[in-house]
């Protein structure tokens, strides 16, 4: 089974520009797919933030919960991710520190691939193999 | 009491450097019994990255690193839970916080230290402490104190 690893962009990407409904239903369809799609803890905060800047407080609580039963069982990020995560960025300095987190949890977990909407620079990354959603979905 | 990202990120601008280290020294040997969670780690390098000054940021988090050592939390997946929870009763205050809080009530010591962050003031299950009091505590009476109380 294919081990797939959501950045939150695909989280804002969906609330943002195709509604809160469709993200819902593209996250639970990505959630019950014959692949396996994981998140890490930090996937909320960065989540919830973009709420908070805009204001949205509501939406911090709603949405919250909403993305907790989707993904029951993030994985934690622990603090050698961070570690690892500080040493790439002598490496890929254009890349977002979210997205090199994400690439030593990743490393960590074996997984497959990230599906992402904004790269913010991951695309220099060798760790992070970007899969495109839509084709998942499609499949 | 757990140690706020706005220690490494901004009291090494307002009160500089020295200060924080000796603030991070003292929670290392023990004397202040504090610690700091991993949420601190992501805001130094995202803080310095957004900035264009990613160096900077690798040169800030390796030391805060050495120096905390085994005094920074993993936020758990459980954290993030409370700090949802806690959002009910304090609409005001940033997920960051809320975050912070969390760990700090999870470790039992609802004390935060934090530079900046008046909506801590919301969260009525921790109190924050401020410089100030903190220096005091320490008796660590220098420079930015009497510049304060001039």
């Amino acid at each position: 089974m294919k081990r797939l690893f959501c950045d939150s962009s695909v989280a804002f990407y969906c609330t943002g520009c195709i509604g809160y409904r469709w993200a819902v239903k593209v996250l639970n369809e990505l959630a019950v797919r014959a692949f396996h799609a994981d998140v890490d803890s930090f996937f909320f905060m960065e989540v919830v933030n973009q709420y908070a800047w805009s204001g949205d407080f509501e939406g911090i609580r709603s949405h919250w919960r909403l993305l907790r039963r989707i993904f029951p069982t993030p994985v934690t990020v622990t603090v050698e991710d961070f570690d690892q995560a500080a040493s790439m960025s002598r490496l890929y300095p254009e890349a977002a520190p979210r997205v090199l987190m994400r690439a030593a949890v990743m490393r960590r977990c074996g997984a497959d691939g990230i599906t992402a909407t904004f790269s913010s620079g991951m695309e220099g990354v060798p760790e992070l193999k970007r899969i495109n959603l839509m084709s998942e979905l499609k499949t | 009491m757990i140690v706020d990202s706005t220690i490494p990120i901004i009291a090494t601008q307002q009160i500089g450097e020295a200060w924080s280290t000796v603030i991070l020294a003292e929670i290392a040997k023990d004397r202040l019994g504090g610690a700091t969670d991993s949420l601190m780690l992501m805001e130094i390098l995202n803080a310095y990255w957004a900035q264009d000054a990613a160096f900077e940021g690798q040169r800030l988090y390796q030391y805060f690193r050495r120096t905390l050592k085994d005094e920074i939390k993993t936020v758990s997946v459980e954290d993030f839970d409370r700090a949802c929870e806690l959002a009910a009763g304090a609409p005001r205050a940033q997920p960051r916080e809320l975050l912070h809080a969390a760990v700090a009530l999870r470790c039992g010591d609802p004390r935060i230290f934090g530079i900046d962050g008046p909506s801590y003031d919301e969260i009525s299950q921790v109190a924050r402490v401020a410089l100030p009091a903190l220096l005091k505590e320490l008796k660590l009476k220098g420079d930015y104190i009497e510049e304060r109380e001039s």
